[in-house]
């Protein structure tokens, strides 16, 4: 059987990872304050698994972290229509990990609104 | 040299083309879905045949049950690996991810041990526990990877 060492490799690499670094997921936004960010993207990253843009707020630089790519295009937007320097506004829930990360519910651009959940 | 490959898995060219074509990472995150049912759903057909009828049945239904739960297995490997490249150096130190490989690599000791000790079906009786690890092992192996993203 050829699925033993191999098996036991995994173990070995689980172990050998050692303690795990935090990361944050989908559940760590705090849903019941909602924060809105107006100001010009200052940079986007379009790609998987969220599109995140970066925009200044309060004398920092906030991550909002958008829909997928693919789930993004579905609802009419493209990188063209945020890319940096476009004025946007961001309104969704900030992390409970990280104090300048927020999970955008929808993002306004050129007066259209667009859904991201 | 475990975080160094995480980093050289991000950013390989799988790694790009995974956080940058749409269709790539859509079609593994689908399809990955699809082997998880095939090769959670097998399993538990014959190991529930085996812990519920002490091994008759299953014995028959074994060769199908075990050519689905590998063609499973065999869908997830590449869609696994291009979802774990899209952030792998952050997903490969996320507590359910690793959870989620000593699961897996339990659910494989447990089939390799199992596959040397029983070749007739006279004592399948004693195939139980085998039975019992095997349904726990990829049921929770199942839902740790769904957790991953709540983490």
């Amino acid at each position: 059987m050829t699925a033993r060492p191999l098996a036991l490799s995994l173990l070995a690499l689980c172990l050998a990872a050692g303690a795990a670094a935090a990361h944050h997921g989908w559940g760590a936004y705090d849903a019941a304050r909602t924060l809105r960010i107006e100001a010009p993207v200052e940079a986007l990253q379009w790609q998987n698994p969220h599109v995140h843009v970066m925009v200044p707020h309060e004398g920092r630089t906030w991550e909002a972290v958008l829909a997928p790519p693919f789930r993004m295009t579905a609802r009419g937007l493209d990188p063209e229509m945020i890319k940096a320097g476009t004025r946007v506004t961001v309104e969704g829930y900030p992390s409970t990990k990280v104090p300048t990360e927020l999970r955008a519910e929808r993002i306004t651009v050129g007066g259209r609104t667009f859904e991201l959940r | 040299m475990y975080a160094e490959l995480l980093a050289a898995l991000e950013s390989s060219a799988l790694g790009h083309a995974a956080r940058h074509s749409a269709w790539l990472f859509t079609l593994a995150n689908l399809l990955h879905v699809l082997g998880a049912a095939l090769l959670v759903g097998a399993v538990a057909v014959f190991d529930v045949g085996v812990l519920a009828r002490r091994g008759r049945e299953a014995w028959a239904i074994a060769p199908t049950a075990l050519r689905i739960a590998a063609g499973g297995l065999l869908l997830q490997i590449p869609t696994g690996l291009v979802l774990l490249a899209v952030e792998a150096r952050a997903l490969g130190q996320n507590p359910v991810f690793l959870a989620k490989m000593g699961l897996i690599a339990l659910g494989l000791v447990n089939v390799a041990l199992f596959h040397r000790r029983f070749r007739t079906m006279d004592d399948l009786a004693a195939a139980r526990p085998y039975a019992a690890v095997s349904l726990g092992a990829w049921t929770l192996a199942l839902l740790a990877g769904r957790l991953i993203a709540y983490v």
